[in-house]
């Protein structure tokens, strides 16, 4: 199955989450008008992502992301790592 | 720092990108100096930004009966449709270690270039972060940058004549975006030079050199033979593929 949820972040740029899960989430992708430094951080986390459960909690999932963010030494800009977590979970919506 | 200023040139959107790419790696390996270069589109072209999904932002078919060409760029942001008539592009490219460390800051900095640009043609303007420019409440010019290999590329582009209805029949603008902003419509965003005077496009491309040489050590050249063969190769083998400009 495949999910999506886009959001504008408030004061930020547009943030879109496709989710393609079963009974663990598959792939996750995440696109939009938004910058992060180095890129591949952005890869990193979508890899990061892969695997876990459906009922994974919103803040373990902010976490994860967040821990990826730092061991990269990335800089995002106009999405932050909560944005992302929080728009994993819409997408995957009420299969959770 | 001395800088190497690159007067305007026209080329098509892949040229256009894997030259910035060329530049890039010359400025990285100390072979060329910070480098500001001024072009246009021809023809007429979209760029997506790095992160975004061609599909999901143009309309391909479209672009295709129009004969516009789509690229994917190296900076993230949003997509961008650069009528062959209607804008000027720039690209800044330097030294990380030349360039204020925050990410933020080199915008302000840059977009102040722009902001100087618009002034010397009588038009008030403001940096609008993260990365835009807006006259008379309405975007006039927007920016993206990346940093790789100790090197920032900043370009943008200044809107002169927009064709605001070709524009729209090839961006596909989400709704999340156009409620955010809390508008009527998609084109209430976004103005262009011509709306604030009969500037000619020698005015503007005067203006534009004006604001981005003012107070910088700097002479008028050419990109270099390697970086010329260079662009061809990025332009064939990444720019023009469809596994770089489908790629997410």
């Amino acid at each position: 199955m495949q999910g999506v949820s886009t959001e504008k972040i408030q004061g930020g740029k547009l943030l879109r989450v496709k989710v393609d899960f079963g009974d663990k989430i598959n792939r996750v992708q995440i696109t939009g008008d938004f910058f992060a430094h180095p890129e591949d951080v952005i890869e990193k986390i979508e890899v990061s992502l892969g695997g876990l459960d459906l009922g994974v909690r919103e803040q373990e999932m902010q976490n994860k992301i967040d821990g990826v963010i730092v061991k990269t030494g990335a800089d995002l800009v106009g999405i932050d790592a909560a944005a992302i977590a929080r728009n994993v979970i819409r997408a995957l919506g009420e299969n959770r | 720092m001395k800088w190497r200023v690159i007067p305007l040139q026209t080329g098509d959107a892949f040229t256009n990108m894997a030259v910035d790419e060329a530049v890039c790696e010359a400025v990285a390996a100390g072979k060329s100096p910070p480098t500001v270069r001024f072009y246009t589109w021809k023809p007429s072209a979209v760029s997506i930004g790095y992160f975004q999904n061609l599909n999901d932002e143009v309309d391909v078919n479209v672009a295709k009966e129009l004969s516009v060409d789509i690229v994917r760029r190296r900076t993230g942001g949003g997509a961008v449709y650069h009528d062959a008539k209607g804008e000027i592009t720039y690209s800044v490219i330097a030294p990380e270690s030349g360039m204020p460390s925050g990410i933020r800051e080199s915008y302000q900095m840059i977009c102040g270039w722009i902001t100087g640009s618009l002034k010397n043609l009588g038009i008030e303007s403001e940096f609008k972060p993260i990365n835009d420019i807006i006259a008379g409440g309405k975007k006039i010019s927007g920016n993206a940058q990346t940093r790789r290999n100790g090197v920032l590329l900043q370009h943008g582009t200044l809107l002169y004549d927009l064709d605001v209805r070709t524009m729209f029949t090839l961006l596909k603008v989400p709704r999340e975006k156009i409620s955010d902003k809390m508008i009527q419509s998609v084109e209430e965003r976004v103005t262009k030079v011509l709306n604030f005077g009969n500037f000619s496009v020698q005015d503007v491309y005067d203006s534009v050199l004006k604001g981005f040489t003012d107070g910088k050590d700097y002479e008028m050249g050419c990109l270099s033979e390697e970086e010329v063969y260079r662009a061809k190769e990025l332009a064939e083998e990444r720019y023009k593929t469809d596994e770089w400009n489908y790629r997410r």
